[in-house]
């Protein structure tokens, strides 16, 4: 079956309460031309009317495939099944799950079912969010979490029943949880049903797929600060902070222009991904090495080492004012040239986040195939979505990856075009994702 | 050597989902998916019934006259298929009075008559006086099947099988659990075993009288087992995964497929979508995905005896009640009826 003849599915999430079923019953009584049938697995807060509702029953069962969170809906493969022999009757499906219900087993589904892949397109998550109380689930509800995870498209409803400021805070907060999905405000879950219908989520041959506002290069230091240092040694001095180590490298720059140091960048991106050692009687010098400093005592003096008089620069794991850290040189402070600051804005609290990647150039396919093997394998569990668009060493084509915990789909995408920047963008989503791992190991990956 | 020999085709005008015989062959019933119920006689007389508001999903005859039909408008109707006349309609889950009716099956010899929508399970006598009302199953009843003498019924839901005896206007509940939902079921003739095909691909069996730990699973199937069938005999069963069927022999003592060798059936180049064997014969039949139809007289040979083929993939597959004839549907609203020359 080609993909345009596949039947597109949208499922839908949301507390009960939420605004599902008016929703539903919204999307059933506009004039789309769409034939609906509604998949719906509770009795919602009003009835809906329309001929092709089924009732689901929840049957949620682990697949005998090794992958331990690989669950799936029997009876909703069953109901489609049964669906395709009136397939001439719809043209869409909508797929309700309960207030509580983990939308994970829904979405796999239609990763491991060989019918479902045949027959179906997964369209999107719809989850629609009571603004006004979703704030008593927030915080301490798993399956809110992970339904406002899931999606791709997020409803902030009941806004004529918050202010402003309360609404802000709402979005900013469900924004840090998932960087990706659309978020839209409603009332009364009124909306143009070009926003929730055929958006396409899961069909990543798209050119840019994932929201670019959220995928500034990545890279795995918070710091760099380039240094004017005449020839001679320097004490780096550091005190405890919120980390017990921090990774550095100390390159030599040969002037301040931004391609200088955009090489150093580079190089010092490269350099992160290996595996990171104590310096040597304390002394940082120069050079291809990751060094790890060792600040679990109140205090602790490095030496930098330059060799000759002239720039470097310090690409350090996290801000050296963390530590209260100073450059000094027989008692007297050295100023730096200038600081830069990456990822801060990514700094929450939240369990369920994004982590999002961007970077310009190839990765190496074998190990790019290494590194996803092995982290769908530890970290699948946590890992909710994850989408991603990269550029492979030799191939014309874009990679393109999409996957829900430890099963997802590769499909060879668009042609990159001659001069076109091969950006990668990749993009997880999930319950305690370590940023800085996942960006190290991705870098890990460049050819 | 069989031979099929075309004896009536005609255009359906919607896609068909089930087909029946009635007892004395000579009329034919097809559920169509916008809910009605074409009727075919012999002689050439041609109806249409407006069975269901929604998608009809079962039909059955109870005597030559009357037909049963099940909905996904929630409720099963009795039909008097020579007046046209509504007889009866029930809602058979009467929580959720739409939910889909399913399943539904008939046993001559005892007369029961077996329908389920959702959770919800009713037995009917001949009369269409409710005799049973299960409501015990804690999920939807994906599948419902009769032992030849109709005395046991088996009925899978998520979660395990429901064995009901029928013995004396009484009955006995069987309780066999098993976490998995369910894709086909097939309770052996002679009543000695139940077979389910799984969604993750095995092929299991609980032999009977129910013990806890003596059921038996069969894995390595590539794909989801969708189709079983057993000979008459209770010693062969086939299965259907995708475009191959397999046969396993009840060869143990206990006459368990432990230690059989599968034979694997491969000549279909299209996923099975319907597979029937003979109640007294020796003959099956399958039809694929791309309207290619076999007929197999497996275990005398593992050859095809003869194929045809039909305009759109295979949706129902139907012997006659004397076996002599064989009717098929396909997707594209053919009905097509062969006799069979042996």
């Amino acid at each position: 079956m080609k993909p345009s003849e596949k039947v597109p599915v949208t499922i839908l999430t949301g507390f009960l309460g939420s605004g599902k079923t008016t929703l539903l019953n919204h999307i059933l009584t506009q004039q789309h031309g769409k034939r609906v049938a509604v998949i719906e697995n509770e009795f919602g807060e009003i009835g809906i009317d329309n001929e092709l509702v089924i009732n689901a029953d929840e049957e949620i069962f682990e697949m005998n495939n090794g992958c331990i969170c690989c669950t799936v809906r029997g009876d909703l493969i069953r109901i489609l099944s049964q669906l395709m022999k009136r397939k001439d009757k719809f043209d869409y499906i909508m797929l309700e799950t309960t207030g509580m219900a983990n939308p994970a087993p829904v979405a796999q589904t239609f990763f491991v079912d060989d019918e479902m892949q045949e027959k179906f397109q997964l369209d999107g998550i719809v989850t629609v969010v009571d603004a006004k109380h979703v704030w008593l689930h927030l915080d301490d509800s798993d399956e809110t979490k992970e339904q406002i995870a899931f999606a791709d498209v997020l409803l902030l409803n009941k806004t004529d029943l918050v202010a402003p400021q309360e609404l802000e805070k709402l979005e900013a907060r469900i924004r840090a949880m998932n960087s990706q999905a659309k978020i839209y405000r409603t009332q009364n879950a009124q909306i143009d049903l070009d926003k929730v219908l055929n958006v396409k989520a899961f069909d990543l041959d798209a050119k840019t797929l994932l929201n670019p506002e959220f995928l500034e290069e990545e890279v795995p230091f918070e710091q760099a600060t380039v240094l004017h240092l005449n020839a001679g040694e320097y004490d780096l001095t550091l005190e405890v902070g919120p980390d017990d180590t921090m990774n550095l490298t100390f390159l030599p720059l040969p002037d301040t222009s931004d391609e200088a140091f955009l090489i150093a960048k580079k190089q010092s991106i490269y350099i992160f991904s290996e595996i990171a050692d104590p310096p040597i009687e304390e002394e940082i010098k120069p050079g291809f090495h990751l060094y790890e400093l060792d600040l679990r005592q109140e205090v602790q003096t490095y030496q930098i080492v330059a060799p000759r008089t002239g720039f470097y620069v310090l690409f350090s794991q996290h801000g050296l004012d963390e530590f209260n850290g100073t450059i000094t040189q027989n008692g007297l402070g050295i100023e730096p040239v200038e600081t830069k600051a990456f990822a801060h804005s990514h700094e929450h609290d939240e369990t369920v986040t994004s982590v999002g990647i961007a970077y310009e150039g190839d990765l190496d396919p074998m190990k790019l195939n290494e590194w996803l093997t092995y982290l769908l394998r530890e970290k699948g569990q946590d890992i909710f979505r994850m989408k991603g668009i990269l550029s492979i060493k030799y191939d014309p084509f874009r990679y393109i990856y999409q996957g829900v915990h430890m099963l997802f789909d590769s499909t060879e995408g668009k042609l990159w075009e001659t001069n076109e920047p091969r950006l990668n963008q990749l993009v997880f989503i999930g319950r305690n994702l370590d940023r800085t791992e996942l960006t190290r190991d991705f870098f890990g990956c460049i050819a | 050597m069989v031979r099929l020999k075309q004896y009536f085709t005609t255009t359906l005008a919607d896609y068909p989902i089930d087909c029946a015989w009635n007892p004395s062959d000579t009329c034919l019933a097809v559920a169509l998916a916008g809910g009605e119920v074409f009727i075919k006689n012999l002689m050439g007389i041609e109806t249409t019934l407006i069975a269901h508001k929604v998608g009809c999903t079962k039909v059955v005859w109870l005597d030559d006259v009357r037909l049963a039909t099940a909905g996904q408008d929630g409720k099963l109707n009795i039909w008097n298929v020579e007046t046209r006349d509504l007889m009866g309609s029930f809602i058979i889950n009467d929580q959720q009075p739409r939910t889909w009716v399913e399943q539904l099956v008939y046993s001559p010899q005892t007369q029961l008559l077996a329908v389920s929508a959702g959770k919800s399970l009713k037995i009917f006598d001949q009369n269409m006086t409710l005799r049973y009302h299960f409501s015990c199953h804690d999920s939807t009843v994906s599948g419902l099947s009769f032992s030849e003498n109709g005395q046991k019924l088996a009925a899978d839901y998520y979660g395990g099988v429901n064995l009901y005896q029928f013995i004396n206007n009484d009955y006995q509940l069987e309780v066999m659990p098993y976490p998995i939902s369910f894709v086909s079921l097939a309770v052996s003739p002679n009543g000695r075993f139940v077979a389910a095909g799984t969604q993750d691909k095995c092929l299991h069996f609980w032999l009977l009288p129910y013990n806890e730990g003596e059921d038996l699973e069969m894995t390595g199937y590539p794909k989801k087992i969708e189709h079983l069938a057993w000979l008459p005999s209770s010693q062969y069963i086939f299965t259907a995964a995708k475009r191959m069927i397999i046969a396993w022999k009840m060869r143990s003592e206990q006459g368990s497929p432990e230690g059989s060798r599968p034979v694997k059936l491969d000549d279909h180049e299209a996923p099975v979508t319907q597979l029937i064997t003979q109640k007294k014969g020796r003959l099956s039949a399958s039809g694929d995905a791309e309207g290619r139809i076999i007929i197999w007289d497996y275990p005398a040979t593992e050859y095809i005896q003869t194929e045809w083929e039909l305009n759109g993939s295979i949706t129902t597959l139907t012997w006659s009640n004397d076996e002599k004839r064989l009717a098929a549907t396909s997707e594209k609203g053919v009905l097509n009826v062969w006799e069979i020359q042996q």
